[in-house]
């Protein structure tokens, strides 16, 4: 198998179901409902129609969301799709967190992970299916014990009528136990939605969360629970060869230090004491391979590769070959750093083990992931572990994976009560999952009328996938696999996609989104050992800048104007073709204020259109960003307030990255520590920030990443507008 | 032993008087609002009202604040007796994934105590501070902008008694003869 596959990262799990030999890796959403017993969270006092629902005698509506709420607003959304179908407001349904089970996997992926913008546009039909078929069977629970038609029923605000007749829904719920579930299910017809595509409320968690009463994985409260901190190796991945405590147990409040698989733990009373005696503590380390990679080398490393001929990712015509039949060409190198999440809240896991069981509170993006390390790390079977999942302080990819997990769980098994291990700052930024660099190749072809004939892409770099893969093979893989082949899968093992399989993160979005004849994407592995992890928008987080930079290049060679020469490349009824156009018109394109220059650029990602215009001055070489108009085209729009809000999100969060954002490595230690010198945008450099939504009747598609993409090739090509000089490395600097 | 003011009452606590307050105030006291972030004073997600002044808590040693007052965002105002900043955030939708909000919160209400009607130029100098990962920096804004309003006025941005639906209208109507 040499030929890459073009799909996004939700389809791993399928791929990984092709490459591990046709094995099932998961079980699909069911949707046929057996015993209510089967359902995780069955509660005496409430009927439970499926994994999602209850309702209450008193009337109440309890919905346990499956993905978690990381500030991109699921909660809020899910909860109104709930809401439509039962008609009631969302603000009146009690929202909990789903933790582990098979009913709450994503459908499609086998696992339960929040990632890939994917929450909403697979569930949106599932869930409302699911609340209208509650709705459904207490109409007909109330149409039975009241001897009239479903049809001369109405249900509302938690109540059902007939006439003057009315009572709550919790007066059928026993008797709606008792019915058989429906075949079918209509849905509420366009017309008749109250809730969706509207904003009558605010976020249904921001009252919580505007008073601190929002409870985040760092905020669980354990009786009898111990704070831990954990001493690392200054290079990912050394080991322990010996230690010296210097008196870091005899410290007031110190109840145990440990070695883990990983470093040296100081358990205390309190997270101060814990602090503070870890200091004293002395580690002779067992340096891995990483420590002899730095980051002026790897630059080097990069520009080597891309004289390899690297495997092919996408082909299309004739590809690259047809750069020689073109009237001009133009080629250039476009480069990315590593990038670290830098969620406000640090990583961190409380566990409890208890026999031969143990809890876990994990503010995570995967619970059942998160599950299985605590399984594999604690010595437990899968099925006695049970996730808490918090709210999230910040996601962004990073809580997709458990380090920190396996961690705690390595320190709860020793000290044998209930821990909470919590990251410092440094911590947090020295151990991440970090973006991949990725250096590209870029080269076009034009005809004679500046069309574009070929578009051809080659990138080194990091894949995601192998590290993945790494932490999670024993989740993926059924549980019966012997440990070789999950070590030939992982990256502890053979090193699956070094050398036969392109993993679709490493070069997505660098080649879909015009129409050209000719195209070629080829990718060469470089791989120095930094782990790699999944950051907002993944591998659009690079390939915007490198396409959009470049297109914007060939549209000044060729003397087009920008927004002019993408349209051109797009067909007339092209989703991103309107997005484009509504962004140039608000934003007033070709009519720049004075001092001020507009630079723009779209991307496709995860089924999504944005395209964003930036309004930029350059002033003694400092770029400042005064306005962003942004149009986005997601679908039919669930709450549209939560979209212009991550629209928002990813313009700033995509900012930072463009005017910031560096990682960098010195004998595999990474440089960066804090917010210090690992900076991020604050209030007085947030540009005002417009977004347009494009009314559309498609099937709803997520917002979480795709606000993120255009921003810096929009902001880059806006400084080529002010200045004429063309910048192809991020972050993006005038000196 | 260290006295001081929490939230309205006298408090005593023994931790070491070097333990930042931040960690006193979570572990010691159980008020989990406020919020560990960069532990160095560079994010804001710890702050606090130290006599009515925004103070970074984690790197302010206990021992510094003996007989001061001290507010956190359990104290500023509670889900049912909002603070007008609070009912702000919730009426515009500031919050995402919500961990640097109570910093936020403080830090704006400690802004308009002084500042009662803050220009964006004073908004931006006095709120860079706190870091938002989430990028809600034009909502912040706006929301500090309408509880400066409201103050002054005495409007109700947000009542959670209140149908969500009655009380985002009611709040637009009072609100429609304001600029944007």
């Amino acid at each position: 198998m040499s030929k890459a596959i073009s799909s996004n990262r939700r389809d791993f799990l399928k791929m990984m179901g092709i490459t591990g030999g046709g094995l099932v890796l998961g079980v699909p959403l069911s949707g046929c409902a057996s015993a209510q017993s089967r359902f995780p969270y069955a509660a005496e006092d409430a009927w439970q129609a499926d994994a999602f629902l209850q309702v209450t005698p008193s009337n109440q509506v309890r919905f346990f969301v499956p993905q978690a709420e990381m500030g991109q607003g699921v909660n809020m959304g899910l909860t109104t799709l709930i809401a439509e179908e039962l008609n009631m407001d969302p603000a009146t349904i009690e929202v909990r967190t789903a933790g582990i089970h098979k009913d709450y996997g994503v459908p499609g992926y086998g696992i339960q992970v929040t990632g890939g913008s994917a929450s909403i546009r697979v569930r949106y039909e599932p869930l409302r299916q699911s609340a209208a078929q509650v709705r459904e069977l207490l109409l007909q629970a109330a149409s039975l014990r009241w001897g009239v038609s479903k049809n001369q029923l109405s249900m509302a605000d938690a109540k059902i009528s007939s006439g003057d007749r009315t009572e709550g829904i919790g007066a059928f719920v026993v008797d709606a136990a008792e019915l058989p579930a429906p075949e079918s299910v209509e849905l509420k017809p366009d017309s008749e939605l109250r809730w969706i595509g509207r904003d009558r409320g605010p976020r249904i968690d921001a009252l919580a969360k505007a008073t601190g009463t929002a409870d985040f994985g760092i905020d669980a409260k354990i009786p009898g629970m111990k704070k831990a901190a954990l001493l690392r190796s200054p290079v990912a991945g050394g080991k322990v060869l010996s230690f010296a405590l210097n008196g870091a147990d005899q410290q007031a409040g110190v109840h145990k230090v440990v070695e883990i698989f990983n470093g040296v733990a100081v358990v205390a009373e309190h997270y101060w004491q814990a602090r503070k005696a870890l200091e004293q503590i002395e580690v002779k380390w067992e340096l891995p391979a990483l420590s002899s990679v730095s980051s002026d080398a790897l630059g080097e490393t990069m520009a080597e590769a891309l004289n390899e001929e690297g495997q092919e990712a996408h082909k299309q015509g004739e590809g690259a070959k047809a750069l020689r039949e073109a009237a001009s060409t133009l080629s250039a190198r476009y480069e990315a750093p590593f990038l670290a999440h830098a969620t406000m809240e640090p990583m961190n896991c409380t566990v409890h083990m208890q026999g031969d069981r143990a809890e876990a509170w994990v503010p995570t993006q995967a619970p059942d992931l998160a599950g299985n390390l605590v399984s594999e790390y604690g010595g437990i079977d899968r099925d006695k572990v049970q996730v808490h999942s918090t709210y999230l302080g910040g996601g962004f990819g990073r809580r997709a994976f458990h380090d920190f997990v396996a961690e705690a769980t390595a320190i709860a098994r020793k000290v044998k009560v209930p821990v909470q291990l919590t990251w410092s700052r440094e911590d947090d930024t020295r151990n991440d999952y970090y973006r991949p660099a990725a250096t590209v190749d870029l080269a076009a072809g034009l005809d004679e009328q500046g069309q574009l004939q070929t578009w051809s892409a080659k990138r080194a770099g990091a894949n995601i996938m192998p590290y993945m893969l790494d932490q999670n093979a024993g989740a993926l893989l059924p549980e019966f696999l012997p440990d070789g082949m999950v070590d030939w899968v992982s990256k502890r093992g053979y090193g699956l996609f070094k050398n036969w399989l392109v993993d679709p993160s490493s070069v997505e979005g660098l080649y879909e989104d015009y129409d050209v004849p000719n195209k070629e994407v080829r990718h060469v592995t470089v791989d120095v050992g930094i782990r790699t992890g999944y950051w907002r928008s993944v591998g659009h987080s690079f390939t915007g800048f490198f396409k959009e930079s470049f297109m914007d290049e060939l549209a000044h060679a060729s003397e087009q104007d920008p927004l002019a020469f993408r349209l051109r490349h797009l067909p007339a009824d092209s989703r991103l073709r309107k997005v484009l156009e509504a962004a140039a018109q608000k934003a007033g394109w070709g009519q720049p204020k004075n001092g001020r220059f507009l630079g723009i650029a779209a991307q496709e990602s995860f089924e999504s259109f944005v395209a964003e215009v930036a309004e930029v001055s350059v002033e003694n070489g400092q770029i400042r960003v005064h306005k962003v108009t942004c149009a986005v085209d997601c679908g039919k729009v669930i709450n549209p307030d939560i979209v212009r809000s991550q629209m928002e999100s990813g313009v700033n969060f995509g900012l930072t990255a463009a005017l910031y954002g560096e990682i960098t490595f010195a004998n595999g230690e990474v440089q960066q520590s804090n917010f210090h010198d690992y900076p991020m945008l604050r209030m007085n450099e947030s540009p005002e920030i417009d977004v347009v939504l494009i009314d559309s009747d498609e099937h709803p598609t997520g917002v979480g990443e795709p606000g993120l993409p255009p921003i810096a090739p929009a902001v880059a090509n806006a400084v080529f507008a002010a200045t004429g000089t063309r910048l192809r490395s991020m972050p993006l600097r005038l000196s | 032993m260290i006295r001081f003011r929490l939230n309205g009452e006298t408090v005593t606590t023994d931790a070491p008087a070097d333990t930042p307050l931040l960690w006193v105030i979570r572990e010691y006291f159980q008020l989990t609002g406020s919020k560990f972030g960069c532990g160095k004073g560079l994010c804001g997600a710890c702050t606090m009202h130290m006599n009515g002044n925004a103070v970074r808590t984690c790197v302010l040693p206990v021992a510094a604040v003996a007989d001061a007052e001290i507010t956190t965002i359990e104290g500023l105002g509670q889900p049912d007796n909002l603070h007008i900043v609070q009912q702000a955030w919730v009426h515009h939708n500031v919050p995402q994934c919500g961990y640097c909000q109570p910093g936020q919160i403080m830090s704006a209400s400690a802004l308009l105590a002084q500042n009662p009607n803050p220009s964006d130029e004073d908004i931006d100098q006095f709120m860079s501070g706190n870091i938002c990962r989430c990028g809600t920096y034009p909502r912040i804004k706006s929301a500090i902008k309408a509880a400066a309003k409201a103050q002054s006025s005495g409007v109700v941005l947000f009542d959670p008694n209140q149908p969500v639906s009655a009380a985002a209208n009611a709040e637009s109507n009072a609100m429609s003869g304001g600029a944007a």
